[in-house]
């Protein structure tokens, strides 16, 4: 699944963890726990 | 009305969560008082709004509760306000000029590859992003608009734009399918998410997309334990947090491509309104000294009243406001999804 945010640079399953921002992980695992990951 | 945040059992319209938080509970008098303040309990306006919104909630309470798994907040018993409630509740006037999203939206469709495309707008007011893209973007014969009130088809009408004062859910009069759907600070009001999303996937050619903008779920959960003025069903009966989003989108034939926040836009013009709403709030409770002043005829005394009541609330207030923490905190979510291809 591609799930972007050009804003945030948030990339779920396209970037690696290191890549990004607490802010951005932090909504990266939100997402993830929404769609039952 | 206090705020719980009490664990509960639920059954969540966007992800079938089960486990969440029960944010408050809310009774229909309580409700319409919101609503009709001004004119007090007991009013005509009072008992009138009180008898809609059980008629819509089909009992004399509801409650506001958060989802644990994908942070969709929503009002249960989850059912839209009807045309009653919203002709007892608000003026139908003011539709804004132009908001934030208009240029996220006209930027985004821009930078598409699909030229001229066909433009379905759900909620048009009296057509302000419309217009803003007619000509520019496409024709006025490519668009069509989902509206209910007067005023707005009358706007919409002699723009040349093609009207439907339909739910989306039971729009079978469209001549196949659009490439764009918009919808900004529309779908909060609306119930059944799954079908509702359904359908406008239906309506959209693959590879189109659907953009829509609502009021962000932590701003209004933040707002409301601030002592803000509560987000009263059966106004808005959903609050959507980009998780939520992104499972709905999932769920019904979509995938959320992109979303931005409206972080520290129009910080003061916020503010303003934030202690309004606080005003607002102490006004509701009869026998505080600001539902007093509201119960003034309008004019000098009333004003007067309002500005001594508001001094002390922005003292206390202000700092808050002025915060980096608030400034930073985002109101509203613009977000795209993408219809599938097959």
């Amino acid at each position: 699944m591609a799930f972007t945010n050009r804003k945030l640079g948030l990339l779920i399953l396209k970037k690696p963890d290191s890549k990004f921002t607490i802010e951005e992980q932090a909504l990266n695992r939100r997402v993830e726990i929404a769609m039952g990951k | 009305m206090e705020y719980l945040n009490k664990p509960t059992s639920i059954s969540c319209p966007v992800c079938e969560g089960q486990r969440g938080t029960l944010l408050y509970e809310v009774t229909s008098d309580q409700a319409a008082n919101h609503f009709s303040f001004r004119d007090g309990i007991g009013s005509d306006r009072h008992s009138a709004l009180r008898k809609a919104i059980e008629g819509v909630w089909g009992q004399a309470s509801a409650r506001a509760v958060l989802c644990g798994t994908c942070e969709f907040g929503y009002a249960d018993p989850h059912v839209a306000g009807g045309a009653d409630f919203y002709k007892l509740a608000f003026d139908g006037t003011g539709y804004p000029s132009w908001r934030w999203e208009f240029g996220e939206t006209i930027e985004f469709l821009q930078n598409e590859e699909r030229k001229r495309p066909r433009i379905l707008e759900m909620g048009s007011g009296e057509g302000a992003f419309l217009k803003a893209v007619c000509p520019k973007i496409t024709d006025a014969d490519k668009i069509s608009s989902i509206e209910y009130s007067t005023n707005g088809t009358e706007a919409l009408e002699a723009a040349g734009f093609t009207v439907y004062p339909r739910d989306i859910r039971e729009l079978d009069e469209l001549d196949g399918k659009v490439d764009y759907l918009i919808a900004f600070h529309v779908v909060e009001h609306m119930d059944r998410p799954f079908e509702l999303f359904s359908a406008a996937a239906r309506k959209v050619v693959p590879g189109g997309a659907m953009v829509f903008s609502v009021p962000l779920q932590e701003w209004t959960a933040w707002k409301e334990q601030e002592g803000f003025l509560p987000d009263m069903p059966p106004n808005h009966i959903a609050r959507w947090s980009v998780p939520a989003i992104a499972r709905i989108a999932e769920r019904t034939g979509w995938v959320l491509e992109e979303h931005r926040l409206d972080t520290g836009l129009e910080w003061k013009t916020r503010a303003i309104g934030l202690l309004k709403e606080h005003y607002g709030f102490q006004a509701q409770r009869e026998g505080t000294p600001h539902h007093k002043v509201e119960q003034l005829k309008p004019g000098l005394w009333r004003n007067l009243g309002r500005v001594c009541l508001l001094v002390p609330i922005a003292v206390r207030r202000t700092p808050m406001l002025l915060s980096a923490r608030f400034r930073r905190r985002a109101c509203v979510v613009w977000a795209v999804l993408r219809a599938i291809e097959s």
